[in-house]
């Protein structure tokens, strides 16, 4: 049986979490319930090229983004996530809007680099 | 790396130190579970939204807004041909709960006598000595066992009844418990 996927909090910037929570509480929701989405994909399919959903996009490096849906005049909102298929987890990196893409993609990264440099020494 | 397995609703309420989270995710799918289904549906044939907006006859983007829909905001008429273009129909049930739920069980046996007849006239197509044919003989004996078992442990807690033996063996009072010792019954008998 293949193993299954897991979540993972342990990367996650918190102080994100808390700050856009207040700010828009409905998008956030709407990306967690997508990760459960994205999580049984994967567990379903085993892979993450296995299957096209349009909610959850590579950055590139195992960086994905998963964005909100069902949310009517909605910020457009990235919870980013790497996705290690060495131990199958989905790791929560952090969370933000368009705006601010560019330097969550880069600061996700740097966090996953970081993590695989340390796996692999 | 120490890590561990959690719902979605506890980590956004873990992460957010607001448990007003947990139920913001929990009510979000809910809002979403058909449009979901939709899509594992278009997943499990290996179809890509523009594979499938292809089919449809429609544009890519309007399977993706589809797709990122609430099930209120659902068009009956997309659902159709979203179904149709993964080679799928559907069958709508109405229920009214504020009928007598005597009509409602009737309408759910009428529904499946329908499959059943279904299935006989394709077993009838096949002819008697296949294989499938042998399965769906077998099936109907499955149907017709649950149905009696299921039957039998809800008139058993009618009150003021004798509860129904299926197999003569001494009948539990417990409704599920005997279904616990038929079901073992029936795994054996491999009806």
């Amino acid at each position: 049986m293949a193993e299954m996927w897991k979540i993972s909090e342990i990367l996650a910037e918190k102080n994100r979490f808390k700050a856009f929570d207040k700010k828009h509480p409905r998008e956030l929701a709407a990306c967690f319930s997508n990760l459960g989405h994205v999580v049984e994909l994967l567990n379903r399919c085993g892979d993450v090229g296995a299957f096209q959903v349009a909610f959850f996009r590579s950055e590139g490096e195992n960086v994905y983004r998963i964005g909100q849906t069902g949310v009517q005049h909605a910020v457009e909102t990235r919870l980013y996530v790497y996705v290690s298929v060495v131990d199958h987890t989905v790791y929560v990196l952090t969370i933000g809007d368009k705006t601010q893409q560019a330097d969550d993609i880069c600061r996700c990264k740097e966090a996953v680099r970081k993590v695989e440099k340390r796996r692999n020494q | 790396m120490s890590k561990k397995s959690m719902t979605t609703a506890t980590l956004a309420a873990s992460l957010t130190g607001n448990p007003e989270a947990a139920k913001r995710v929990a009510r979000h799918q809910a809002e979403t579970r058909f449009v979901r289904t939709l899509i594992d549906m278009r997943v499990a044939r290996k179809l890509s939204q523009r594979e499938l907006a292809k089919n449809m006859s429609v544009s890519p983007s309007k399977v993706c807004r589809l797709e990122a829909s609430r099930d209120e905001d659902l068009n009956l008429g997309d659902v159709f041909l979203y179904l149709k273009a993964l080679g799928m129909t559907m069958s709508v049930i109405f229920d009214d709960p504020t009928l007598p739920a005597a009509d409602r069980i009737k309408h759910h046996v009428f529904a499946v006598h329908d499959q059943l007849e279904q299935l006989q006239k394709l077993a009838c197509q096949i002819g008697g000595e296949d294989a499938i044919s042998d399965k769906i003989k077998q099936f109907y004996g499955e149907v017709l066992f649950n149905f009696v078992l299921r039957l039998g442990d809800s008139y058993a807690k009618l009150p003021s009844v004798t509860p129904i033996r299926l197999d003569g063996a001494d009948v539990p009072s417990k409704g599920s418990a005997h279904r616990k010792n038929a079901d073992k019954h029936f795994s054996a008998a491999n009806v």
